[in-house]
């Protein structure tokens, strides 16, 4: 009995914690930008104190006046409401979209630029996809650091932050498929989708947790590290499933990709190439860009951006909060 | 610097003992503010260079909590209330006794 009132009491603590914690970082909202971070770590200091003293309705209080009031600074001091969504909400909204475009540019540029080849170039369609890949990353390396910037304006850190990216992310994914669905292509990679989705949404929370910590190497090498396996997966399964449900005209029953060489896929498909190693071959390249060519350029778009913002929204949360040297103020 | 009834409060408070540091919480409870209200108030004291704001010097690591910030009147700030206290008091037409906690000793009566 009392290790039940016990467990409420604790689930009581927590849902307090959570709905004050909420209320501060919507107060903080009200403030000037070059105010926000020691405001807010103030605020949240302050309300571990009444946390420690178990006055769970004044932490209520003390997080819902600050929420409800102006800050009484000029307005043209603060950052609006439009101008947050503007610079948050937005961007992680049009992002995918963004993504799944610049992979459609990728190929029709460099299309462009084989065709301009002189015809006698033998080795000038072997190139278009390196090319392509190589267009794609340097858009998302661009796409990465804007979201690196972009996200100290978001939702600080944790499971906000990856839920921003990812529910877009989703959404963008669903639309496509649903978009698509007569070609009947997309319906038969749908758990392959679902699966990758999920992955991604465990390695982003992983790296988060990480940075929150204050270990930002080790999260970028867990993140990045992560997200190719997660991709690399992803594309074996919609190969293998290609091979299995032997829907594709160049697939029929029987296995003409051999696995042995299934974890070099996504790189091989990305540059065209068995990268040195004896698989996949010439045939086994062509089958296998034929049967996943947009989807692992489409990994490579998404990927970058989506751990750049969740990493960075999990280091403004740890600079928010505690852990942070204490710093003169004046 | 407009003086308000709130900032009358937060001053009164500060003076009672200029040297004491105070934090968010301990001022809330001698003014009777809510956070909302004496947050601004503390910001726009600050501005005008009455109020000095230190993070206090502890390893939130060791203490197990992130550290505090805490406020104290700039020797500017202790002459300037105690001015505006007083023509506050000056102003009203029944003063009360502690009204304006402008003396060193004097606690706050807003």
């Amino acid at each position: 009995m009392v290790s039940r009132r016990n467990h409420a009491d604790r689930g009581d603590e927590v849902l307090t914690r959570r709905v004050a914690t909420l209320l501060l970082a919507l107060a903080r909202r009200r403030w000037p930008v070059d105010l926000r971070d020691d405001l807010h770590r103030e605020w949240t200091a302050e309300l571990h104190v009444l946390a420690d003293r178990r006055q769970r309705v004044a932490m209520l209080l003390f997080a819902a006046s600050l929420a409800a009031r102006r800050s009484g600074v000029p307005a043209a001091d603060r950052a609006p409401l439009g101008r947050w969504l503007l610079r948050t909400a937005l961007p992680l909204l049009l992002a995918p979209t963004v993504c799944a475009a610049v992979v459609l540019a990728g190929f029709v540029v460099t299309d462009r630029i084989v065709q301009t080849m002189p015809w006698r170039v033998e080795w000038a369609y072997d190139v278009q996809l390196p090319l392509a890949s190589g267009l794609v990353l340097a858009v998302a390396v661009g796409l990465a650091i804007l979201a690196d910037r972009l996200a100290r304006l978001g939702p600080p850190g944790g499971w906000a932050a990856v839920v921003a990216v990812m529910a877009p992310l989703a959404a963008t994914v669903l639309l496509i498929v649903y978009a698509l669905r007569l070609d009947g292509e997309f319906e038969t990679g749908m758990p392959v989708l679902v699966f990758w989705l999920a992955a991604l949404t465990v390695v982003l929370r992983g790296a988060a947790a990480l940075a929150a910590r204050g270990r930002i190497r080790a999260a970028w090498a867990a993140g990045v590290l992560g997200a190719l396996v997660v991709a690399d997966l992803t594309v074996v399964l919609a190969v293998l499933g290609d091979v299995s449900t032997g829907r594709h005209t160049l697939m029929p029953h029987g296995d003409p990709v051999d696995p042995v060489s299934a974890p070099l896929w996504l790189f091989a498909v990305w540059t065209n190439s068995s990268l040195g190693f004896p698989r996949p071959t010439d045939w086994e390249l062509f089958l296998l860009t034929d049967s996943v060519l947009v989807l692992p350029l489409f990994l490579l778009a998404v990927t970058p951006y989506t751990l750049a913002w969740v990493l960075r929204a999990a280091r403004c949360r740890r600079t928010g909060v505690v852990g942070v040297p204490a710093l003169p103020v004046r | 610097m407009r003086i308000t009834i709130p900032v009358a409060r937060v001053l009164a408070a500060l003076l009672a003992e200029p040297d004491a540091e105070r934090y968010g919480l301990d001022l809330m409870a001698m003014t009777d503010l809510p956070s909302g209200t004496l947050y601004p108030v503390l910001h726009r004291l600050r501005a005008a260079g009455w109020l000095a704001a230190e993070w206090e010097p502890v390893d939130p690591s060791t203490v197990g909590r992130p550290a505090r910030r805490y406020y104290r009147l700039t020797p500017e700030g202790v002459a300037a209330a105690r001015q505006a206290l007083a023509e506050l008091r000056a102003l009203a037409p029944d003063p009360r006794p502690g009204l304006g906690g402008a003396e060193p000793t004097g606690a706050p009566a807003w």
